[in-house]
Order: structure tokens, then sequence, then C-alpha cells
């Protein structure tokens, strides 16, 4: 079990284990084994009498399950009855992705079976309630003909009102509840496949939409769709899911071309490569935020001569902004490239280490206190900062801001690009960029309709900015000089062996 | 049909229970799972539950703005809006109501046209037909002149009623007012409503949407009357006239029309496509729809008997503009220690016919309560919304001497507190806190103390400066400020 434990923690995110071990008895030696489980290990969060408003559960979005419903959302059951206990173990053991809720394969089998006896007497549906038939999952290989299929169905269903036209989780229904009604359900964005509920592999999805989340607009296809359209849906979302291609260089391509791309459509992009990077709440430093939106940004960049350009890009459901809450994002580097492994504190420097940010926030339109969209093509505004901590931050002054940038937000993604001089004459304020060295480089996202503002973002820690050394043109020179004066010797010893042929027999 | 058939099921099981239930209890069969929980893990839950100083109240608050649906349940909403309104409406619904809340589904026509014969299918009553002065119901230009006259006489008493009512506090006017962001813009009401229905809405919104946000006016027949005169008629609720550019543009929206409707009103075929696709719509995440609830089980708020303040609190519904706790809105003072600040005599007055207080914000509704109401409000309100710490009463025994009050008045002037304070009505001063005139009337003089010692501490929001005044200067202001009640108005 210790080596389960280690195998889990070097992953990025949890994985939905569906191999449940031989059950234990339900006695009532277990139930109140179970709540010992419970008050030591759940109750912070669920609640004493598991109404799923623990002490803790402020801090957190999703919020904690209560169990004296039935909201239960990962289950094997119909929509609308009570998971199986093997459900609950799944879940117990596995925790969720994107939720606050932990894998407990920490505490062993026979506890946790017990704690979800003692859960389950919180509802007393679990006692009184047939015990639910379980659909089945069967398995059908996909095809390009079924994603094609399924594509349809995810319209013909309507499927993008909430997950969007794009699968980004950002369908009218989203947006309209987020924002204009702040209600708690957000739909997946189904191209995340790391955070899907439940597990990502084919089956997971397909009982997803086949049993669908209990008290969520996230129904159940069983009855609309057939078994076989329900796998061409599962299909159609597998091909869209796709894992976090985390690294912790940035790598940048030299380009050779004259201008480095400033649009962020530019298709010279796609020639560098790109790295996907997890982001927090920051919870260092009052005001804190507990309920990020943003969990991953994605960064290429590409550099030539006298310039280096980043092209940043994440999901963001809405492109709604309030007069103080703008979706933003900014770009943090030492001042100086440091020379030992010792860096500025990732959160904005500290007193022995300045930090240079540069920052993105995006336009919005006039009108005081009013929730507007940010126009899709004005540039937004870039700025240079310096900071020493988080209450010391100063804005360079003009001549110093040499930062230019734009940003776009198109079907659910954000897509900005900085762009800045390699060297630049502010040598105290401004990273200085050298070939071939290991710049650390963090970032930050605020998310407007998240009410996120100031220090409530979220963040990433250190990772590297590493400008690639080309390969002269000489190299390619050596080796075809090797290769003709290899050749040539040897030519030179076989005409030799041919002119004058060894003796094979001395006698 | 699944439906009815479960709910037989239901009806059956419940008589099942019932007739077991004496036999149970006799048993001692319990229903209930028997778990008992270590009084300690309660007492730390409870701490974390409620703020040090919040009082614990005889019943929990219902906050307006956490519905279980937001949206207004959909079974008799044939009745309330007119077919064509409908069509546009859910065609885009952000072009019809400029505030609305409903996203754009991106449906098409047909899909459209099947919604809302779906959603005629699920009607139950007709709105009640009111009897009206046969003169009300003509065109403008068709009234004679004595009809125009009288007419024009209810027009008016309902404007007064709706300036009254501050409907403008909630509701935008073509995008402007609506201060609390929670009513829909009514600029364009006119084409929406019919007049039987606004006239029972009107006279009791919650029996059409028992979560609705809108106080319950206590309106007499004659106040609904005039007010639905008023509505009906002013200009401000017609929509303008448009440009022929954007008007051409518009006109290739196609718009299902009553004539079309009435066609296909009974239509199986076409009910049961528009029930698969508010379905597959998700409508019901945010409207009660009948036939399909049980696709989105909610919790629904039992509100059977309520009585006393709760009732108030939810027919009035203060909390769209007031805070107690960690209810409500925060639009109006928060009312969380409201039981130290305010004298209740004054209360009871107020809520009975509110009065300006802040000269630059809106003044409260007149929601006409009666006498029984306001004595209702202000108990609860002395006995629950209290600072629990005891606040010092400097002037408890003995009155401020005239020499004290004469240091106040000094005070006050030296300190510049006039800039912001009017301190009657004769002297002038600023308008952005509160008229003082009769201040001795409205606070507690402990509230007054404890308030000016450190202003931010009473309201965090606040923006009155603390002046760091010495024990000798707050006696003094206090008791200059005690001294101003209404008797000695205009002095």
């Amino acid at each position: 079990m210790h080596d389960e434990v280690l195998a889990q923690s070097s992953n990025l995110f949890r994985t939905y284990k569906r191999d449940v071990p031989q059950k234990l008895a339900k006695t009532p030696e277990s139930v109140s084994e179970g709540k010992k489980v419970y008050e030591k290990r759940c109750w912070y969060c669920h609640g004493i009498e598991g109404k799923g408003d623990g002490p803790a559960s402020v801090t957190m979005f999703p919020k904690p399950r209560n169990f004296t419903r039935n909201e239960y959302k990962v289950r094997s059951t119909a929509f609308g009855s009570l998971p199986t206990d093997e459900d609950l173990f799944r879940i117990i053991t596995s925790g969720i992705e994107g939720t606050a809720m932990p894998f407990w394969n920490t505490i062993s089998e026979t506890e946790r079976w017990q704690v979800l006896y003692y859960v389950s007497t919180f509802n007393d549906q679990f006692k009184y309630d047939q015990p639910a038939k379980v659909v089945a999952v069967g398995s059908v290989p996909s095809t390009p003909e079924s994603i094609k299929r399924g594509q349809e169905l995810f319209r013909e269903m309507k499927c993008f009102e909430c997950h969007g036209e794009d699968a980004r989780g950002n369908g009218p229904l989203t947006v309209a509840l987020q924002t204009e009604w702040d209600m708690p359900y957000r739909a997946r964005d189904l191209t995340k496949g790391w955070s899907f509920k439940g597990g990502n592999t084919i089956e997971d999805i397909y009982r997803t939409v086949s049993t669908g989340f209990n008290e969520t607009p996230m129904g159940s296809y069983l009855e609309k769709l057939s078994d076989e359209d329900r796998w061409h849906v599962a299909h159609y979302v597998k091909s869209l899911a796709k894992d976090m291609a985390s690294d912790v260089v940035v790598k940048v391509k030299l380009f050779e071309s004259e201008q480095l791309p400033t649009e962020p459509l530019d298709e010279h992009w796609s020639m560098a490569t790109a790295i996907e990077i997890p982001l927090a709440g920051q919870i260092l430093v009052s005001p804190r935020l507990w309920t990020p939106s943003i969990d991953a940004i994605m960064v290429r960049a590409l550099y030539n001569n006298d310039e280096i350009a980043f092209l940043l890009e994440w999901d963001d459901s809405t492109n709604r902004q309030e007069e103080i809450f703008r979706d933003a994002v900014s770009l943090q580097f030492p001042n100086k490239i440091p020379e030992s492994l010792k860096k500025p504190y990732f959160a904005m420097g500290d007193s022995s280490g300045s930090v240079n940010l540069w920052s993105w926030k995006a336009p919005w339109r006039e009108g005081f206190g009013a929730v507007v969209e940010a126009p899709e093509t004005e540039p937004g505004v870039v700025s240079e900062l310096n900071a020493k901590g988080f209450k010391n931050i100063t804005v360079q002054p003009p001549e110093s801001q040499n930062v230019i940038g734009k940003g776009i937000y198109q079907n659910g993604r954000w897509k900005i690009v900085l762009k800045r001089a390699l060297n630049t004459e502010d040598v105290k304020g401004d990273i200085q960029f050298e070939v071939g060295k290991l710049i650390p480089v963090a970032f930050a996202i605020w998310d407007g309709s998240n009410n996120d503002v100031g220090g409530q973002k979220s963040v990433s820690s250190w990772y590297y900015v590493s400008l690639e050394k080309p390969v002269p043109k000489t190299v390619y020179a050596y080796v075809l000089v090797a290769i003709i004066m290899g050749a040539s010797v040897e030519m030179w010893f076989i005409a030799r062996l041919r002119r004058f042929p060894p003796e094979l027999e001395e006698k | 049909m699944r439906l009815r058939s479960v709910v037989k099921l239901y009806k059956r099981w419940y008589i099942i229970i019932l007739v077991c239930l004496p036999f149970a209890a006799f048993l001692h069969i319990s229903f209930g799972q028997e778990r008992k929980i270590d009084n300690m893990f309660l007492e730390l839950d409870k701490k974390y539950r409620l703020p040090e100083q919040w009082s614990v109240l005889p019943f929990e608050l219902e906050d307006p703005y956490k519905r279980v649906k937001n949206g207004p349940p959909l079974v008799n909403v044939i009745y309330k809006a007119k077919v064509e309104w409908l069509s546009r409406w859910i065609a885009n619904p952000k072009k019809v109501v400029a505030n609305a809340k409903m996203p754009n589904l991106g449906l098409d026509f047909d899909e459209i046209k099947a919604v809302i014969v779906f959603l005629s299918s699920i009607a139950e009553n007709d709105v009640p037909q009111v009897t009206w002065d046969e003169f009300l119901l003509k065109k403008e230009d068709d009234l004679s002149e004595d009809e125009y006259d009288k007419m024009d006489k209810v027009y008016n008493a309902g404007k007064g009623v709706w300036g009254r009512a501050r409907c403008t506090i909630c509701h935008p006017i073509k995008g402007v007012g609506g201060n609390v962001g929670v009513g829909p813009d009514l600029g364009e009401i006119t084409t929406k409503i019919n007049r039987n229905w606004l006239h029972s809405w009107l006279g009791d919104t919650k029996s059409h949407f028992p979560d609705t946000m809108m106080a319950q006016y206590r309106f007499t027949d004659q106040d609904v009357r005039w007010l639905v005169e008023f509505i009906m008629r002013d200009t401000q609720f017609v929509p303008e006239e448009k440009d022929d550019e954007i008007s051409s543009a518009e006109s290739d929206v196609k718009i299902l029309t009553e004539k079309e409707f009435s066609g296909l009103r009974k239509d199986a075929a076409l009910i049961e496509k528009g029930k698969d696709v508010v379905e597959k719509a998700r409508c019901f995440v945010c409207h009660d729809i009948k036939g399909i609830s049980e696709l989105m089980p909610v919790v629904e708020r039992k509100r059977d008997g309520l009585a006393g303040f709760e009732k108030l609190l939810y027919e009035i519904r203060c909390l769209t503009c007031h805070r107690i706790q960690d209810k409500g809105g925060t639009y109006a003072p928060n009312l969380t220690f409201a039981g130290s600040k305010i004298k209740m005599n004054w209360e009871n007055e107020f809520l009975l016919s509110p009065d300006i207080i802040r000269p630059l914000s809106q003044q409260m509704p007149k929601f006409n309560l009666n006498e029984n109401e306001a004595k209702t409000a202000t108990e609860y309100i002395e006995k629950n919304l209290l600072i629990k710490e005891s606040l010092p009463d400097i002037f408890k025994d003995a009155p401020p001497t005239t020499e004290i009050i004469a240091a106040g008045e000094k005070l006050f002037y030296e300190k510049g507190c006039n800039t912001c304070h009017a301190e009657n009505i004769t002297k002038g001063g600023g308008v952005v806190g509160p008229n003082l005139a009769t201040v001795g009337d409205r606070l507690q003089s402990a509230y007054i103390l404890y308030h000016l010692k450190n202003p931010q501490r009473a309201n965090p929001q606040g923006v009155e400066p603390n002046f760091g005044l010495s024990d000798e200067e707050l006696k003094q202001l206090v008791g200059f400020l005690m001294d101003h009640v209404k008797k000695k108005e205009g002095k």
C-alpha cells in the first residue's frame, strides 16, 4: 500500500480507480468505527452532521458533498438513484480532481469501508431504497465515424448550451449561471482531460453520459440516447480531452524570419513548443483566493536576435469584466538571472530579491458598476512593474515601459502576446535575456468574473525559460568534411590493398 | 404520463406509511438513523458558524438572493406574456429586455414555436378577469374629452403610487435606474403583459412566483388599478421607435404571431417536440416546469404557516436591500445591530411612513404596513438585533446641560461636521450624511457615542472620518446631537 501512495503522489492529478477489493460486512460495529474515522478526517469539510457545511467549506468551490441529500455525482447507477457502496469506495480511494477531495488511499481499505457506511447513515434513503441497478458499461472501439457521429449528437442533444461550441465549458447557460446568477454550476471544460470527475477513460465518460450527475444540470442520457449513440458521444468527448502538456522549461526557439509574430492568431506560433503549467489560488497573503477558476496556462515563446515574444493562452468560460475586476495575466521574472540556485520568492519577490513583472489587462467598456464584456479585438493594457513582495510594487516609469502586447478572446479562450527586446537600457529593473541560460519565470492570472483582483489570483511557482542555442551552419560542414575524409582514407586503403594484395600464406 | 404514475405510486405509499405510523410508534420502531454526535463537536461547529458578536436568531433567515430556481415558474406564462413577446424573448432575451439574465439559447424558429406551444399546454388557470371601466380599455385617440379627463385622473393617481412605491429602486427603465440590480427593465413592458395579469400580479406577487424578490406591497385594489393604468399608458413603458434600418434588419427575425399560434395550440406532435427542446436546453435549471421537475429535484422552501416577523420578511423581502448577519443585500443599511442603534418609537413611525434620512440616497419605499406589522418588526429588532457588549450611556441619569450642548455645537462646526451633515433645516449643511435635525429621536445616545468613537467600527464601509475625539469632546457632541429632537426642529 505504501508503494501505491508514492505512485499517486508523484502524479500531478488524481486518477479514478475502478478496482474495488472485497467488501467489508456492514455491521453496527463497522458503522461506529466509521464514525471515528469521519470525525477525525471528514467532518472539517463535510460538516459534523454531514450537511457539507464544515468549517473549511467556506474556502472551497465546488462545495463538499451534502450527505443528507442524494446529490452524489459519480455513480454507476441510474440518474436520481443512490450510488452503490462500491461507487463510494472508489471516490474515497480516488478523490475528485478539481475539488478539495483528496484520495484517501492513505487510510486502510477497512477504514474506507467503515467510513462510507457511516456516511450513508446521514441519508435515510440508504436504509429504505431498494439497491439501485448498475448501468452496464460494455465496450465499443472508437472510430473516426463514431467520433463524427458523436459530434453531431453533441449538437442535437444541445450539450453545447452548457459545455460550449468548442467544449471549453463556455456555453451560454453556464455563462448565465455563473455571472448573472452566481449559481454553483460550472460545466466541465471538456478539453481538459485531467479535470473530468470520475475519470477520463472512455468507460468513465460513457458512464457519466449514461448516469448523469444527480442534482446538477448534467442529466442522464440513458433514455434520450441509444446505447450506441452514447458510445458515439463518449468517443467524441474522449477525442476532445487532452492531457496537460506539462514541462518545467519553456524552450524558446530562434525565429529565423525578421519579425517576431505580434498577433495572437499568427500562424507562426505553431513553430514554437507549447507547454502547460498548472495554476492554483494565491493563499499565502490576505486577501486570498480560495476558489480559483483558472487552473492552467499554456505558454510558448519565440526569439530572434533582438526580441522575445510570448504567447499565453488560457480557457476562461466568460469574457465578463467588472468595474474593478478585469481579466489579466502577468509574467514574472527575477530582475537578474540568478547566479546560484537562490531565486526571489516566487510570489511577487521579497526584500532580498526583486522581480520584474509584465502585466496585461483586458480592456473593458465604459459603464459604472455594470458587468460588461471586453471587446474581442481591442489590444488591452500592458504595463511593466517591479515588486519586492506583495506590498512593495512599483510601476516602471514611462521611459522604461518597453513591453508591448495584444490580447484576443475567442470561443472561451484568451490569447495574449507579450513582446520585448532581449536587452534593455534599464539593466537594474528589467530582466536581460541571455541565450542558453535557465531564466526563472512564474505566471499569474486574474479572472474578472470570479472577482479576482489584486492578490486574489491564480498563480504558479517558478518555471524556467531557456533560449535555445541555434546550431551554427559550420556544424553541418564539419560533418561533411569528416565523411569525405573518412571515405577518401578508406578508398585509398582499399586501392592499396588491391594493388598490393597481402601474401596469404607464408612459405 | 410517467410522472402521473409516479405521483400515484407516491400517494399509495403515503397512505401505507400514514396507516403504519401509529403501529410503528407503538412498537418503538425508529425511522431515523441512530447517531449521537459528541457535544464537543457540535459546540465547535457552532463556534465556526456564528461570529461571536452575532445573536442567535429565533428562526433561520431566508436569503432572497439564494433561490433554488432563479427564473419564474412557467406554468401560466402563456397568460402572463403575449405570444409575440415570448417568441422574441426566447430568440434573444437581451434584445427584448436590456438587463435580461436569461441566456440566448440559440434556438431556431421551429424550436421556439414548439417551446411556446408546449408551455401553453401546461397552463392551468387563466388569470381572473377583472372588470375595468370601459373607457380605460380604449386607446387614447378614441377617448372622448370627458373620458380622457377621467382616465387622466386615474393615470395621475397611478403615477403617485408608482412614486411612493419607489419601483425604480429595483426596476430600471430603458437602462436608467435599478440601483439594486434585481428587477427586470420595464422600458418595454407594455409589449409583454396583459392588464388582467398585471392586476393579479401586483395584488399577490407570491402566488405567481413564490421565490420572487419583489416586495408584496400592501396595496388596496384601488391602488392596483391606478398603478396598472399608469403602467399601461405612460410612454416610458412603450418601446422607442427605431430607425428604419434597424427595424428592417430585425424584421428578418421570424416572430410567432398570435394568429399562427392559435392554429398550432393543440398540435400534439409540436407539444412533444417542445417538451424535448425544453429538456435538452436545460430550461428546468432556472425554471420550475410542470411535468419535468424530476430532472433536477430541488429543495423547496416550506412557507406554510409563516407568521410574525418571518412572514413580514418574506412578503416585503426586506433582505433584498437590507442585510442581517450574512444574509441579504447591501443596498440599504445593514440591520444586524439595528436594535442597539435605533430608538424604537422612531423605527415604528418610520416603518409606517418612511421619511428621507440620507438626502442623496433613495428613501425606503412605502409598503403601507399596518400598525401590527410595524409593531412586530420593531419588537423583533429590539429583541434580537443587538450588539452583545453593553454600550455605555453617559446621559442615562441626567440629560445634557445647556453648557454641554453649547460646547457640542461649537465642536460640530469646528470639526466641520456640517460639510456632510445638515444640523437642522434652517441652518443647512452638507447632504452626504444623514440630516441630523431629529437625530436625537432616531438614534440611541449610547450608539451615537459608540459610532463617534470610531465610525468604521460601527460600519466598516462608512466614509465618516475618525476624528479621534477625546472623552470630553465625545460627551459634548453626543449631548448636542441628543438635543436634536422633533419638538425643537427649526428652532
